[in-house]
């Protein structure tokens, strides 16, 4: 459905002349072929007569067939039950690949690659084999044949809403989603207000599927219904059987306009209106919990009004429910006030809870030249910031937490280290003492020693810098480093953490002279994430020391060392 | 720290993977479990079924029409693809639009549609259309009509390869546009178009709605005869077999294509990681 990746009209111009005629004629043919029959649908449904190949006169154009379909009791039922089932059905299979979409960015390929080898089972499939199947699990089973078609449709469309999630899950970007997590959000949470309002289009596309080629499904129901009533493609293939009629094609056309609704509907969803339906989201989410009291407040009166007839009783009963419905929100209302009112109630969107309040007291004195661009910085969240900005912050943290102990993991090479910062030791460090500071390189020691070799200068001044002061220097491959923060879904490996209360995380951006950062208080839910990380990364580590016959030499930590190491990472505070 | 650690790890855990272990589920319920029923259920009485004429004849009209019927759904998806690949956005769109149309419609009303089309032209110049009610060439060209839109599809989203780069590149090593997209596009659509052959014949082999409403019961598929089998004789045992024989001559090719991309993906990754190895090694 979605035409925008492949045509991109830069290809246009690169298509010879000769062979676009060619393909207009042969294009033209196909489209043809495949459009008459659809329009011919439409046509036969108004201009039909009992005798197959007979329409009359598009003057004498009628909703004739119309009527009688809607007035033919089989067609009805019918009709209901391919809609509710196609209902029930595209919705449960989006919920379910949307959860999969969702939790399969934090698990392993394994996994992965089986789901993909189920769906392709599923998607080759042939129905009529598995017809035969359901139809004997159901008679040994003995469940109710509506339930074994649900059943059946669920499986058939699950590879296809699959697929659509795949085909779109580039374009939802999973650092968002370890960046509600590194913030604190629960999974439930960074479902809900992060992945849901971006994947709205591959959920509206996968529901529309999944809804008209469950409404579509022939095979199922040709072997586990039996009796007179029908889903609609049955009722078409019994109908047809018999005689060529004009009512299969009113139905027909009726599945034509709701797939057109769909498609115009689905079009509606581009990146600006989708802003509108995100922000009616996120408002309606703020009232689910009133909903959900008005839904039990009307339950309540209805399973307590007791039966009865008349105008005045069923008057009542509109006036009792509509009360009932009311009550229960404002009661859910009330709570949340009264807790809101007592501080109970901590609200998790894209700010964490305090780290406006602790920042804004050492950042803003410190930088207060970069007071507007670092407003969403103090918002815990994730922004993008220059290089001197960085500089700034970074020593408005140190300058802050002086006294502190400072634990930092660091992906930059040390002649890279000083082309980023190149006044580090003069504005960053000044007169804060680094005794008991721990860093930890996140490169391979390969990578070290040709940095070094290369630019001998920088990496001595690093080099120096640690060992004279009393810095544990610890050095670890990246890809460990990647792969533990990926697994404590934090969206970087790059931190610093000051004094174990605030932690800096750094991202390189797609620019050179930026980067992307986030400002996190520590609190608990990050403490045990960042606790897990930097456990793995020491278990991961060798000590970076001073070499007898070159410069450095890198040593392999016991286990008691380890163990001492992570004592004195720990961020219990 | 032991307890914090062990905790939050178990509670990740519960939450991924409730989730994640969904469509797993849904296959393994679903559609392992039914067929395990079924498979069970299977009575062991023997049936000449399978060395019959008719079993025989069944097998190869369903492999050479399938076949068929996919091979041209391809040709002619990949044209409109191609088509919609190499023009402006709207037009796109709309090509898009028009494809997607027939396929939320669904496959019995297309068919039926094609019924009632096709009684127009029993007699006077178009007669030779009409003749293609009852006919294999009229049950290839539905068929392939009917599958037409599912092959553009796969064969548009195999477009995404196409990088105008790559022909300005073409251009400017002196390759004509023609060239350019014979050597750059053919090569990279190839792929998709295999899926989509593959997709389609083996949605073709299951099939029975054109060879019986097109077909009349003249070309009937393995799908046909199931279904006659069943509903019309009453034999479930044979019909059983029948549509284990079709299960059997779909999951085979499946899974020798299954095994031949892991053997490869495996060895795409051995490549890959080599040098680093080497690297690692001579440090």
């Amino acid at each position: 459905m979605n035409a925008q990746h492949g045509a991109d009209d830069a290809l246009a111009e690169f298509l010879p002349r000769s062979l676009r005629f060619a393909l207009w004629c042969v294009g033209s043919v196909v489209v043809a072929l495949i459009v008459i029959p659809t329009a011919y649908l439409i046509l036969w449904s108004f201009c039909g007569t009992e005798i197959i190949g007979r329409l009359v006169p598009l003057r004498d154009a009628s909703f004739k067939w119309y009527q009688e379909v809607l007035e033919a009791a089989e067609w009805r039922d019918a009709i209901a039950a391919s809609t509710e089932i196609a209902l029930v059905v595209s919705v449960f299979g989006a919920c379910v690949a949307a959860g999969y979409d969702y939790s399969k960015r934090f698990s392993n390929r394994l996994l992965q690659l089986t789901t993909w080898g189920a769906m392709v089972l599923l998607l080759t499939n042939p129905l009529i084999a598995y017809g035969m199947s359901l139809r004997a699990a159901g008679a040994a089973i003995e469940i109710n044949p509506w339930l074994v078609i649900a059943l059946g449709h669920l499986a058939i469309i699950a590879p296809l809403q699959f697929l659509v999630f795949e085909a779109a899950s580039r374009f939802i970007d999973t650092d968002m989603l370890n960046a509600s997590r590194t913030l604190g959000a629960s999974h439930w949470r960074t479902f809900y207000s992060v992945y849901l309002p971006n994947a709205i289009r591959p959920v509206v596309a996968s529901m529309v599927i999944g809804a008209f080629v469950s409404f579509d499904e022939l095979v199922i129901a040709l072997f586990t219904l039996e009796g007179p009533t029908a889903t609609v493609p049955l009722q078409i293939w019994r109908s047809i059987s018999h005689v060529v009629e004009p009512r299969p094609a009113v139905v027909a056309s009726l599945a034509v306009t709701a797939a057109a609704v769909s498609w115009f509907a689905y079009e509606q969803l581009n990146p600006k209106n989708a802003r509108t339906v995100r922000g009616l989201w996120e408002r309606a989410s703020g009232m689910r919990k009133e909903a959900m009291g008005a839904v039990a407040g009307l339950a309540a009166v209805h399973y307590a009004l007791p039966d009865g007839h008349g105008p005045w009783h069923a008057l009542l009963q509109i006036v009792l429910h509509a009360t009932g419905a009311v009550t229960g929100g404002v009661l859910v209302g009330l709570w949340k006030l009264r807790s809101i009112l007592r501080g109970l109630l901590v609200t998790v969107n894209a700010e964490p809870h305090g780290t406006r309040k602790v920042a804004r007291g050492f950042v803003l004195p410190g930088v207060s030249e970069d007071v507007d661009s670092l407003e969403g910085l103090l918002g815990g969240g994730l922004v993008s910031i220059n290089r001197a900005q960085c500089c700034r912050l970074t020593a408005a943290c140190f300058h802050e937490f002086r006294g502190g102990q400072y634990i930092g993991t660091d992906r930059n090479v040390p002649s890279r280290y000083y082309e980023l910062y190149p006044d580090y030791l003069e504005t960053q460090l000044r007169g804060r003492s680094r005794k008991g500071d721990i860093r930890i390189v996140m490169y391979s020691h390969t990578a070290l020693l040709d940095d070094l070799a290369s630019h001998p200068e920088e990496g001595t001044r690093f080099l120096e810098m640690h060992w004279g002061t009393g810095v544990t220097l610890l050095c670890v491959d990246w890809s460990v480093a990647e792969g533990a923060a990926h697994r404590f879904e934090l969206e970087t490996p790059d931190a610093g953490i000051f004094a174990r209360e605030v932690a800096l995380f750094f991202l390189p951006s797609s620019r050179d002279d930026s980067s992307r950062m986030m400002l996190r208080v520590v609190d608990d839910a990050l403490r045990r994430r960042l606790q897990l990380f930097l456990d793995e990364l020491i278990d991961n580590a060798m000590e970076v020391v001073r070499g007898t016959s070159w410069l450095v030499a890198f040593r392999a930590l016991a286990d008691d060392e380890r163990s001492s190491l992570k004592g004195a990472c720990s961020l219990e505070v | 720290m032991g307890s914090v650690a062990e905790s939050t790890v178990k509670r990740r855990s519960a939450l991924d993977t409730i989730p994640l272990v969904g469509p797993l589920a849904i296959c393994i319920v679903l559609y392992l479990f039914p067929l395990a029923a079924w498979l069970i259920s299977l009575p062991a009485t023997k049936s000449q079924l399978h060395v019959s004429r008719i079993y025989y004849a069944q097998i190869s009209g369903t492999l050479w029409m399938s076949l068929a019927s996919a091979a041209l759904a391809a040709g002619l998806g990949g044209i409109v693809a191609c088509l919609a690949v190499f023009s402006q956005r709207r037009f796109a769109k709309a090509l898009a639009f028009l494809m997607t149309m027939p396929l939320l419609v669904g496959f019995v009303a297309r068919n039926y549609s094609w019924t009632g089309l096709l009684s127009h032209f029993y007699i006077g110049p178009l007669g030779f259309v009409g003749r293609l009610q009852d006919s294999a060439a009229g049950v290839i060209l539905v068929m392939s009509v009917v599958f037409t839109p599912l092959a553009f599809f796969i064969i548009f989203q195999g477009t995404m390869r196409l990088r105008p780069e790559y022909f300005a590149a073409a251009r400017t090593l002196g390759a004509t546009d023609a060239r350019a997209f014979c050597v750059i596009a053919v090569p990279l659509l190839l792929p998709s178009a295999g899926i989509a052959v593959g997709t389609t014949f083996v949605l073709g082999l299951g099939y029975f709605i054109t060879p019986q409403l097109i077909g009349g019961g003249n070309f009937p598929f393995i799908g046909n005869g199931v279904l006659r089998l069943l509903n019309d004789l009453g034999d479930v045992p044979a019909a059983s077999r029948l549509a284990l024989a079709l299960l059997l001559t779909v999951l085979v090719p499946v899974a020798v294509a299954a095994a031949v991309f892991v053997i490869r993906q495996g060895r795409k990754k051995a490549r890959v990681a080599q040098p680093v190895d080497t690297r690692e090694a001579s440090a």
